[in-house]
């Protein structure tokens, strides 16, 4: 018989040690992300986890983070984020990961939450797609892989300055991410008065590059006000596994100094792949990434096809909706600035 | 194009070969018994589209049309006859 009940500090180390199965074969780092991840983002006002017990046995988690979006010129809303789902090897394929859905849909619908949406690809997305979630993608991705990984992350640490192949502008590199910089780049971009996007503040960017499961590398074309920053990211398993290391956020004031900073970040970061989601990316960007050294994949329209690309779900917990536009349409989300790996 | 009766076989046929190491029978509720889980769920969609040379898209995607087998006989040969 199994129970699904909410998370509390009680059941602490028992999900340290369930999570050892996704997470970090470390529950001390385990403790470390989820105290970053559920309790330290100053936005994420709404945290469930759900927790299956059998017995005095935990046997299942799927929790939900809320996160911080807006349309341009409104107040933000929150759109919680399903996350850290772990089951026992012997119990996944049963429903249980619906049950844990479903009361998490549930509490949301009690906070007023409308939405709940996944990040997710492979037979994870088509698994919530068979349950009636929309899907707002899939999307082009543009991978660099590389013959031999580059294992040595020292040029970072070293904090040398590169110069721009097209701007000749200085580039400064960092394993220091300044989350000043990089919101005050994203309060620049342009941006549709019709879409949702993710609220890039300092606030929000502070926190998301403090995750203890990460490392992180910056470049930044920063004399004087900032002109460009991009940062990306890495698991900590070794530079030559086979996760990729994700740019997560570049923006620049030039199409020239963004590809300059995404041509450095190919050549320089550490990783086996170095991966960047193409959505929203305006065409002068998107269409010159071969440019810079990154191979595009993009969607062919074949389910069977398609299934490994980026792509993000969503459902409805039965809660009135907070805005009047229709989420369930593609061309209500601008993506800039989130890739699946964005809160891992 | 063979008779439901004929998809129902394939079906089985297939599964059993390739993705079933147990007894199937049509109306077997295959995700209730947990026979499928999500990753054997879309190799089922690969291989239904070789066998029967069709384009299973996300609007197809309800997961009652894959609970039986009697169920995706149905859903294949309606794609077959172009009906979905």
């Amino acid at each position: 018989m199994l129970e699904i009940r909410a998370y509390t500090p009680a059941d602490r180390e028992h999900m340290l040690q369930l999570q050892r199965l996704l997470w970090n074969d470390d529950a001390a780092k385990n403790g470390a992300y989820l105290d970053w991840k559920y309790h330290d983002n100053p936005y994420l006002a709404h945290r469930h986890i759900a927790l299956a017990w059998r017995g005095s046995q935990l046997v299942g988690m799927l929790g939900a983070f809320g996160a911080s979006w807006d349309v341009a010129g409104r107040a933000p809303i929150v759109i919680p984020c399903l996350a850290d789902a772990v089951l026992l090897p012997e119990l996944r394929g049963t429903d249980l990961f619906r049950r844990m859905v479903d009361a998490l849909l549930g509490w949301l619908r009690q906070e007023q939450l409308p939405w709940l949406v996944d990040f997710g690809n492979g037979e994870a997305a088509v698994a919530l797609m068979l349950h009636g979630w929309a899907s707002i993608g899939p999307w082009s991705v543009g991978t660099a892989a590389r013959q031999r990984p580059i294992t040595d992350d020292t040029w970072w640490s070293a904090q040398p300055i590169a110069r721009g192949r097209r701007t000749g502008e200085a580039i400064v590199a960092s394993r220091t991410v300044d989350a000043n910089a990089v919101a005050a780049m994203a309060a620049r971009a342009r941006r549709s008065p019709t879409t949702l996007r993710h609220v890039r503040d300092a606030g929000y960017f502070a926190w998301w590059f403090a995750n203890p499961l990460a490392r992180y590398f910056f470049l930044c074309s920063c004399g004087g006000q900032p002109r460009g920053t991009l940062v990306a990211h890495h698991g900590l398993d070794r530079y030559d596994a086979p996760s990729p290391t994700t740019i997560l956020d570049c923006e620049a004031e030039s199409d020239a100094l963004w590809l300059d900073l995404v041509e450095l970040a190919v050549q320089r970061l550490p990783g086996t792949n170095v991966r960047l989601w193409l959505r929203d990316l305006p065409a002068e960007r998107r269409d010159r990434i071969a440019d810079v050294g990154l191979t595009a994949r993009h969607p062919s329209g074949r389910l069977t096809r398609d299934h490994d690309l980026p792509n993000m779900l969503l459902t409805t917990t039965g809660a009135p909706p907070s805005i009047d536009l229709d989420v369930r349409l593609a061309e209500s989300w601008d993506l800039r600035g989130i890739c699946g790996r964005s809160w891992r | 194009m063979g008779s439901a009766n004929d998809t129902v076989a394939t079906i089985v046929a297939l599964l059993r070969r390739t993705m079933v190491d147990r007894s199937v029978e049509s109306d077997t509720d295959l995700i209730e018994t947990a026979m499928f889980d999500s990753a054997s769920l879309m190799e089922l969609f690969v291989l239904l589209e070789s066998e029967f040379d069709i384009e299973i898209t996300a609007a197809d995607l309800d997961l009652e049309r894959f609970r039986t087998i009697e169920r995706i006989a149905a859903f294949v040969d309606a794609k077959r006859a172009g009906g979905r």
